[in-house]
């Protein structure tokens, strides 16, 4: 096994199974505001106390010491007050007292951040893999048409290529969600519009040095029309550096989301994504610097690894555009 | 040379037309009549609405308004009224397309430096640098940009207070001198020309490092050494002439990541700028003036790879000419 593949596979695997996995791995709701006083802005690896009452209520406390009766006198924020025994549940401090370990900490709403990086994972991932997706299999139908067709439609696409890649990327997606409005589907749709050019141009030059190859000059010797030989020969043979491409644009449409969410024009929230939680966070520097910091983090580190994998694929099978990585030559 | 030039420019303005249309396409696209985008949504009587959809030919047929759309913007620079600002597009694009400028060049500067510096580095470290480079290229790629801003506001202006964290300018400075006001706009603009041209600047250095190896195995090279030059000597009047000609047309090719770039660091920097003015734009549902800033960035890009271009032939007589090489794609 080469050894990018292998470095970058680990924490793919491991991203994408808590993402896939996130409703069952016991994590408190992500959107869930359980107590914004007592819980806003707790560091990493602090601890929440709570007291269960008789009648089925729950107080956040941000300090609490017991009183001789059995009863407990807390803090919330400014505010102090008094909870007899009786109702407490269960008759007695230590019965009633509940404590939630916040790993990663909380935001200004006291939501859990570990909850919302992994459901803002499963968004990000997800819109990020349905966007590569559109954009690999746009791409590829513009390149393969191009490049089968020769004369004036290849001029035409590779032209309207060119266009497209004209109009700053960012400006181009804001422009569309400024026009239809920021929702998960118009996220996915201009992660798409927005990056299929590299691969139609790919696609394009993979087709034209396959269709002067022997085996395909074979198979139309044999008799077999246009769309076979597309389909059959002159597509498996780009294969391999469609999915290079993929890998790459993945992480490419991951950055975009990011981008489009921390500017408020990507997934509207509260649902979380990883640009959403920096843009959380963004405000609150000076006070709460983990909020913005992690959810980075973690986009940066399924980026690095997409690129290992694209990289390491590319060594092994051979074809495919060198990532940012790689040794290749002076070709952008 | 001139010829060639003239051979760019009908690839340009056509090109430039091109995306112009694509962009009138796009908002054919949108729900709702032109009139809805182009008058927002503000409160006006209907028979004034009525009116005004009249005289604006919102009621024509699209081509025929694509046609005067494309009049009014390519030979009067009339870009429509935007309502955010309460100014004509353009006269609010005129007041935001300085700062992106300066703060554009200065990290264009930043990249060119930072790129020249690390890819010599590393062509002359072999391995061990070449590794370094492409680990620092694809770690700068990966962290978004946005992010970037953030933690260099952490680190560099709220933990250590070295630079303001955000505007363009400091309080009160209006009355200051002219040279104390320029150092601090350059104090403003040092940390977002740094997280954007530093982003970049490792993928440059990867290019770099590559021209120059490759210039280094030529004929040339050891035709130069034999004839007893310095490796020094060698390295500067030989290697890096012809290291550094494919590094114009990547500048050429940086400059679309950059103006997309200057848009999210204007916004985390509060820098008053194009890309500030285009989010607050959006955010305001101001059609006529996202569109007017995107056209504006496009024609950057269009510029930029254009100016690449004939920078590129002016120092390589072989593209000029038309034979190829030279290191362009």
């Amino acid at each position: 096994m080469n050894r990018r593949i292998a470095i970058g596979t680990a924490p793919l695997v491991l991203l994408a199974a808590a993402a896939l996995a996130a409703p069952w791995l016991g994590l408190p709701d992500p959107n869930a505001q359980p107590d914004g006083l007592v819980l806003r802005d707790l560091p990493p690896g602090a601890v929440g106390h709570a007291f269960a009452l008789a009648d089925g209520d729950e107080v956040w406390v941000t300090t609490w010491e017991r009183l001789p009766d059995g009863g407990v006198r807390y803090r919330r924020g400014e505010h102090s007050a008094v909870l007899g025994a009786e109702r407490l549940a269960g008759g007695s401090p230590e019965s009633a007292l509940r404590t939630r370990h916040f790993p990663l900490g909380t935001d200004a709403y006291g939501r859990d951040l570990l909850s919302r990086l992994v459901w803002g994972g499963r968004i990000s991932l997800f819109v990020g893999l349905l966007g590569a997706a559109l954009a690999l299999a746009a791409g590829a139908s513009v390149g393969l048409a191009a490049g089968l067709s020769r004369g004036r439609v290849d001029a035409l696409l590779m032209r309207g290529t060119d266009v497209v890649l004209a109009i700053p990327r960012l400006f181009l997606a804001l422009l569309i969600v400024a026009l239809h409005g920021a929702s998960l589907g118009t996220t996915v749709a201009v992660l798409g519009a927005t990056t299929w050019m590299a691969a139609a141009r790919l696609t394009r030059a993979e087709v034209l040095s396959l269709r002067e190859r022997g085996f395909v000059q074979a198979a139309r010797a044999s008799g077999a029309g246009p769309w076979r030989r597309a389909w059959r020969h002159v597509f498996p043979g780009a294969a391999v550096p469609l999915l290079v491409e993929g890998a790459l644009r993945m992480g490419d449409t991951i950055l975009l989301e990011a981008s489009l969410s921390f500017l408020g024009f990507g997934v509207p929230p509260p649902t979380p994504s990883w640009g959403n939680l920096v843009a959380d966070g963004k405000d609150r520097l000076a006070d709460a610097w983990w909020i913005a910091t992690l959810p980075g983090i973690a986009v940066a580190l399924t980026v690095i690894a997409l690129n290992l994998v694209a990289d390491g694929v590319r060594e092994r099978l051979g074809g495919g555009r060198a990532s940012l990585l790689g040794d290749g030559g002076g070709t952008a | 040379m001139g010829r060639y030039a003239l051979r760019r420019l009908a690839v340009a303005v056509p090109l430039a037309l091109a995306a112009a249309t694509l962009v009138f396409a796009l908002l054919e696209t949108a729900p709702g009549s032109p009139a809805d985008l182009w008058l927002g949504d503000r409160p006006l009587p209907p028979e004034v609405r009525a009116r005004l959809e009249h005289a604006y030919g919102f009621d024509r047929p699209a081509p025929e308004r694509y046609l005067r759309w494309l009049e009014a913007v390519c030979l009067h620079g009339e870009l429509g009224w935007s309502s955010l600002r309460s100014m004509p597009v353009s006269r609010a694009i005129g007041i935001a397309l300085p700062p992106t400028l300066l703060l554009g060049g200065a990290a264009l500067l930043i990249h060119l430096a930072l790129g020249l510096a690390l890819g010599m580095w590393s062509a002359s470290r072999r391995r061990r640098g070449r590794e370094a480079v492409s680990l620092a290229a694809v770690v700068l790629y990966a962290l978004p940009t946005f992010w970037l801003g953030l933690m260099a506001i952490l680190l560099l202006a709220v933990a250590v207070p070295l630079f303001p964290p955000s505007s363009m300018a400091s309080v009160g400075a209006e009355d200051w001198g002219t040279l104390r006001r320029a150092a601090d706009v350059a104090w403003h603009a040092a940390l977002p020309a740094i997280v954007l041209g530093a982003g970049s600047a490792a993928g440059l250095a990867r290019f770099v490092r590559s021209g120059v190896l490759e210039s280094m195995g030529q004929e040339f090279v050891r035709a130069a050494r034999a004839r007893g030059l310095a490796r020094r000597q060698v390295l500067r009047a030989h290697v890096l002439r012809t290291a550094l000609l494919p590094v114009v047309t990547l500048l050429g090719l940086s400059v679309p990541v950059l103006v997309s770039g200057s848009l999210v660091v204007e916004v985390v920097f509060a820098w008053p700028g194009m890309g500030r003015l285009t989010y607050d734009a959006i955010r305001a549902h101001d059609v006529p003036l996202v569109l007017g800033a995107t056209l504006l960035a496009t024609a950057l890009v269009v510029v930029g790879n254009l100016a690449a271009d004939l920078a590129t032939a002016a120092v390589d007589p072989r593209v000029r000419l038309g034979r190829g090489a030279g290191g362009r794609t």
